[in-house]
């Protein structure tokens, strides 16, 4: 399972990113926009950003003021948040004056929610804001074996009380990104195996929650 | 005419063959790199069997003489291209190409990612045959000192005596038969679906599958990586004595230690008539020493019953 939420920020200047496992601050990130930049993606990598903190083993007095530095970026452009590892990541990013921009637990209007499912089976997809649904099958058909990377990205568009498309075929690896038009929380759960129907994990495997207080997390179960 | 003539049957001339036969043996490995994988193979092999003909042309062939494969271990190291999951566009160019991708997880970063090994010591049948020359060479035994005398190197503890040398002498080694059982197909691909098994092994069964997918069937990926086509006990067969030349070096290995290295028969110069013994008259002194006589002109022959030394005294 991959999982990715992008974002655009429109405002050139300097930006700080709080990066938090299971809720818990782990490390600072900063990055720039600026206007003259033709940077397009900003890749950061919640695991890696982690894993560097364990190592300098920075202390809650030097956190923050050590801030790695991810790169500049221009306001066309889109920070992609990922986790090459691990679950449970969110990221908090703030402007110059402190002021909350993006919260990977509160996606609204233009952001994007990508994902790569690869086990077969039957999962449902789901706004858990106001129940909106749908059903996504993922195959691993023979006759795609070394054809893989032609397979095309899908697209499922946020709106209220909408998924559009509801229904989703995809190959296993394939890219399906969600286009947030409202606020949303997507919620994608494994219903079943490709050759174990009925099998239902209790645990979402990728959960979006977008609740009610500040306090908003997302759940990237592996 | 000469003084000395011996002669020995071909009964007797296959024992002296068959002594010589038993003591080969041979141990070697080496290693090479192929670019999209790599080789190496480590061998413990012996001889076997084969029947002596003494020709009336005075040649001698041997026939059917295996070559046993004691150990043939045949290791290769595969690289296996790159798998990557994600990178799929998450934003196009409405002008072509993408705007925005998403990252990619990789495996098989590794050179090589497997290395598997074919133990094809016993599945391999090799027949060579022999058409030789008898040759004899004169040797001066090096570690005898200046000055010392026949009967003092005679008496030294080993022997410091010279020797006439009888060799076989190949003119020509056939390698007739090199044939690889049809069960090292079975063999590779268990071996390649193992290491792949136990690569991925940390995955589960769904996720196997998916880089199965990904990279198609694992036997059919490693087969194009080697550039195996339909006959892999003739690629398997090029590889060893095309690539490595273990064949070539066998055969050359054979041929050196026949005619060089060890001979069938030993034949003491001057050689011992009469041993040592106590004298039988009065007087000094006490014991007599060993009668030899020098043997000069040395030649050997053979027709088709027996093989003959002939030689001269003096």
């Amino acid at each position: 399972m991959l999982a990715m939420v992008l974002h655009q920020f429109n405002s050139p200047g300097r930006y700080r990113a709080s990066i938090s496992s299971r809720g818990k601050v782990q490390r600072y990130i900063t990055f720039d926009i600026d206007a003259k930049s033709e940077v397009m993606q900003l890749d950061i990598d919640l695991a890696g950003a982690t894993a560097l903190k364990e190592k300098e083993c920075l202390s809650e007095a030097t956190r923050g003021k050590s801030d790695k530095q991810a790169g500049i970026l221009s306001p066309k452009g889109y920070v992609l948040f990922h986790a090459s590892s691990g679950s449970g990541y969110s990221v908090i990013v703030s402007d110059s004056l402190g002021r909350v921009i993006f919260n990977s637990t509160k996606l609204g209007n233009g952001d994007l929610f990508a994902v790569s499912l690869l086990e077969p089976g039957s999962y449902s997809m789901k706004n858990s804001i106001d129940s909106s649904g749908g059903e996504i099958t993922v195959s691993l058909p023979e006759k795609m074996f070394g054809r893989m990377h032609e397979l095309e990205t899908k697209y499922v568009d946020v709106s209220e009380k909408k998924l559009d498309p509801p229904r989703m075929d995809l190959i296993s690896s394939q890219g399906l990104v969600f286009r947030i038009k409202s606020p949303a929380r997507i919620v994608i759960a494994k219903e079943s195996g490709a050759q174990k129907a009925g099998r239902i994990r209790s645990k979402p495997m990728v959960s979006w929650r977008r609740l009610e207080t500040d306090r908003r997390e997302m759940k990237i179960n592996g | 005419m000469a003084h000395l003539t011996i002669a020995a049957s071909e009964k007797v001339f296959t024992g002296l063959f068959e002594a010589v036969r038993d003591n080969f043996l041979l141990e070697s490995s080496d290693s090479r790199d192929f670019g999209p994988f790599t080789a190496s193979y480590y061998l413990k092999a012996h001889l076997e069997d084969g029947s002596v003909d003494l020709r009336a042309d005075n040649t001698v062939q041997i026939k059917e003489l295996d070559i046993k494969w004691d150990k043939l271990d045949l290791t290769l190291g595969i690289d296996i291209p790159e798998i990557c999951v994600g990178g799929f566009c998450i934003i196009p160019n409405p002008f072509g190409g993408c705007i925005l991708r998403a990252p990619r997880v990789c495996i098989f970063s590794d050179d090589p990612d497997i290395s598997l090994t074919l133990p094809l010591g016993g599945l391999i049948t090799s027949e060579i045959s022999v058409t030789a020359s008898l040759l004899l060479k004169y040797a001066i035994n090096p570690d005898r000192p200046p000055g010392m005398n026949d009967w003092d190197a005679q008496d030294a503890d080993p022997s410091l005596a010279n020797h006439w040398q009888l060799f076989i002498d190949p003119q020509f080694i056939d390698v007739d038969i090199f044939d690889i059982a049809d069960m090292v197909g079975d063999l590779l691909k268990n071996a390649v679906d193992a290491a792949v098994d136990n690569l991925l092994g940390f995955l589960p069964g769904w996720a196997r599958d998916l880089v199965k997918a990904i990279i198609g069937s694992a036997i059919d990926l490693v087969r194009a990586i080697l550039d195996i086509g339909d006959d892999i006990q003739e690629w398997i067969s090029d590889l060893l004595n095309v690539s490595f030349g273990i064949l070539d070096f066998i055969l050359q290995l054979i041929a050196d230690y026949l005619a060089n290295k060890s001979p069938i028969q030993l034949i003491e110069d001057p050689y011992p008539i009469l041993p040592a013994a106590d004298n039988p008259n009065p007087g000094a002194p006490a014991k007599i020493v060993p009668v030899k006589i020098p043997i000069r002109d040395l030649t050997v022959y053979n027709d088709d019953k027996e093989m003959v030394l002939q030689g001269n005294v003096g």
